[in-house]
């Protein structure tokens, strides 16, 4: 009959080796997770052009921010003018998609339907007088029609 | 002036500044992109 120490040594062993067994397993997979993390890393930093193309958009996503409020929408277009410079067609595409959709230029295309909804004579005179600050007036002005 | 004959009329349309501005950077993208503006965009963009 095996003594009661040696059981008891026999399981604090195999506990201890099941313990080692856990925690280089643990620290394999944490190693492996870090190697990963380092390859991407990596990689992507030697993918300069795909490190521009995701600044490029997150500076397109900003100024698209800008242009819903009142306040920012000319900054926006500035930051859109200067993100253009070196776009090539399908960015230029977004760009335009995005300027035309903004609120400033939904209500000049409200002011083109309206300004067709009206008949001018041949001769009329349409003149855009450019208000200060962000008006809200869009409507059309008969000079001489008193 | 007789019954029938027409005055040349003026009409002003009111654009703000970012309109303006709006209306040039579209004016300035649709000529990179070698397509045509919209009439009445090209004419706010030429407002000062």
């Amino acid at each position: 009959m095996t003594p009661w120490w040696v059981t008891l040594m026999i399981g604090i062993g195999t506990a201890v080796v099941t313990i080692v067994g856990v925690v280089i397993t643990s620290g394999s997979q944490q190693k492996g997770l870090r190697q990963q993390i380092e390859a991407n890393t990596n990689a992507a930093q030697a993918s300069q052009r795909g490190q521009d193309r995701a600044e490029w958009f997150r500076r397109v996503q900003w100024a698209h921010s800008l242009l819903g409020s009142a306040a920012t929408q000319e900054a926006g277009l500035d930051v859109l003018r200067v993100l253009a410079t070196d776009a090539d067609d399908a960015d230029v595409r977004l760009i335009r998609a995005l300027v035309r959709t903004s609120p400033a230029m939904e209500r000049s295309f409200e002011l083109g339907l309206a300004a067709a909804e009206r008949s001018f004579a041949a001769g009329d005179e349409l003149v855009y007088e450019v208000q200060d600050g962000d008006t809200e007036v869009s409507s059309l002005e008969g000079a001489a029609d008193d | 002036m007789t019954e029938n004959s027409v005055e040349p009329r003026r009409r002003v349309v009111k654009v703000s500044r970012t309109q303006v501005k709006a209306a040039q950077l579209l004016v300035d993208l649709d000529k990179r992109l070698g397509e045509v503006t919209p009439a009445v965009i090209k004419e706010i963009a030429k407002a000062k």
